[in-house]
């Protein structure tokens, strides 16, 4: 059984959670593709926080002695998805940032050798 | 063939001058990049003086990032063999002739000179062989094909593989995993016997303390990529 008040914490956490992911998206400090997994953790924290029983009716299920320990089972499990999910943002950025370096190098030669053609061309 | 050498350096400001200068006399035919991997030294000033031909990175992308920048360098100028060769002076230029032969004759896509068929030079510590003998083990296992030398720097690839670094190319272990990826992807891998020199002045990348750790990952990197890794076209 979840407590009254552990419930009202986990409400207005979870409230407060969602208006600050709100926040930021309206500040331009996160995009929405990357939101929408923090949004999904948000709305199935504020259903459990709402209707214990759902959570009651999947503990039962699953074998786990108290509701409490389910609404921290699906939280970890959100963690990681969001970790997964940051890890591979990063690689995506590394490989992106990496092409942009490369291109930018071989465009500086370009540049640096028909700055030096042209210097010569003038001397003449 | 349109050869080119590519010329990985950072920090090299003691060693690259010498390096250029004795492969354009030992091999006039082929052409050279260094590619400079944003280093901290005067590396870059000194190539602008000496007029060498040279990439100049804006940041530090690491050994793997660089050498890949070189292969896209090769890639859109039309180059059919491209080489790596270490600007720290390890690699000896009158060796580049016995890399490029195999791709000349049509007998391997991939070929890496090897400083331990026939043990002449060179040979470093008995715990780096170790260390690249059991690499070795890894790729026959994984990569199905006889590598001595795995971690060696000095290798020449041909045009179809210089497109596939130019897309892909390993970044955190390249020296190693570059074999696995092109045994993956189906490409023939072969080794030739090379002699190495000693580094003649700077540090090395990696020192002892780090071999044992960069073992372990390197080995379980190549099983990785046996297991997950696509196979190109």
């Amino acid at each position: 059984m979840m407590t009254g008040i552990f419930k009202t914490i986990l409400l207005i956490g979870v409230l407060l959670y969602l208006m600050l992911i709100i926040y930021l998206m309206k500040k331009g400090r996160m995009s929405l593709k990357y939101s929408l997994v923090w949004f999904l953790a948000g709305v199935v924290l504020l259903v459990c926080a709402l209707f214990p029983q759902i959570v009651g009716f999947f503990t039962d299920l699953l074998g786990i002695y108290s509701e409490v320990n389910g609404v921290f089972f699906i939280g970890v499990c959100f963690i990681l998805l969001i970790i997964l999910s940051l890890t591979s943002i990063a690689s995506g950025l590394s490989d992106r940032i990496r092409t942009l370096v490369q291109t930018q190098a071989m465009l500086e030669k370009r540049v640096r050798e028909l700055e030096e053609k042209l210097a010569e061309s003038e001397k003449n | 063939m349109k050869v080119l050498v590519i010329i990985p350096a950072y920090n090299e400001a003691l060693n690259i001058v010498n390096t250029v200068n004795t492969l354009k006399s030992t091999c006039p035919e082929v052409d050279y990049v260094v590619v400079n991997d944003c280093s901290q030294d005067n590396t870059a000033a000194i190539c602008k003086e000496h007029g060498f031909n040279f990439l100049s990175l804006p940041i530090n992308l690491g050994i793997g990032g660089g050498m890949q920048c070189g292969y896209r360098y090769a890639f859109a100028n039309g180059y059919d063999i491209a080489i790596q060769f270490d600007g720290d002076g390890q690699h000896n230029a009158e060796y580049i002739k016995d890399l490029i032969a195999p791709i000349e004759a049509g007998e391997a896509d991939l070929v890496i000179g090897s400083r331990f068929i026939n043990k002449e030079g060179f040979q470093t510590s008995s715990m780096r062989r170790l260390g690249i003998n059991v690499l070795g083990l890894t790729l026959k296992i994984c990569g199905g094909v006889k590598i001595t030398d795995a971690t060696s720097g000095f290798r020449a690839v041909s045009r179809d593989v210089i497109e596939f670094f130019s897309h892909h190319y390993a970044q955190d272990y390249p020296e190693p995993e570059a074999i696995i990826a092109a045994r993956v992807s189906g490409f023939r891998v072969k080794e030739v016997p090379v002699v190495m020199n000693e580094r003649t002045a700077g540090v090395s990348s990696i020192n002892t303390f780090k071999s044992i750790y960069y073992m372990i990952k390197v080995t379980l990197a190549i099983i990785i990529y046996k297991l997950v890794g696509k196979k190109w076209r």
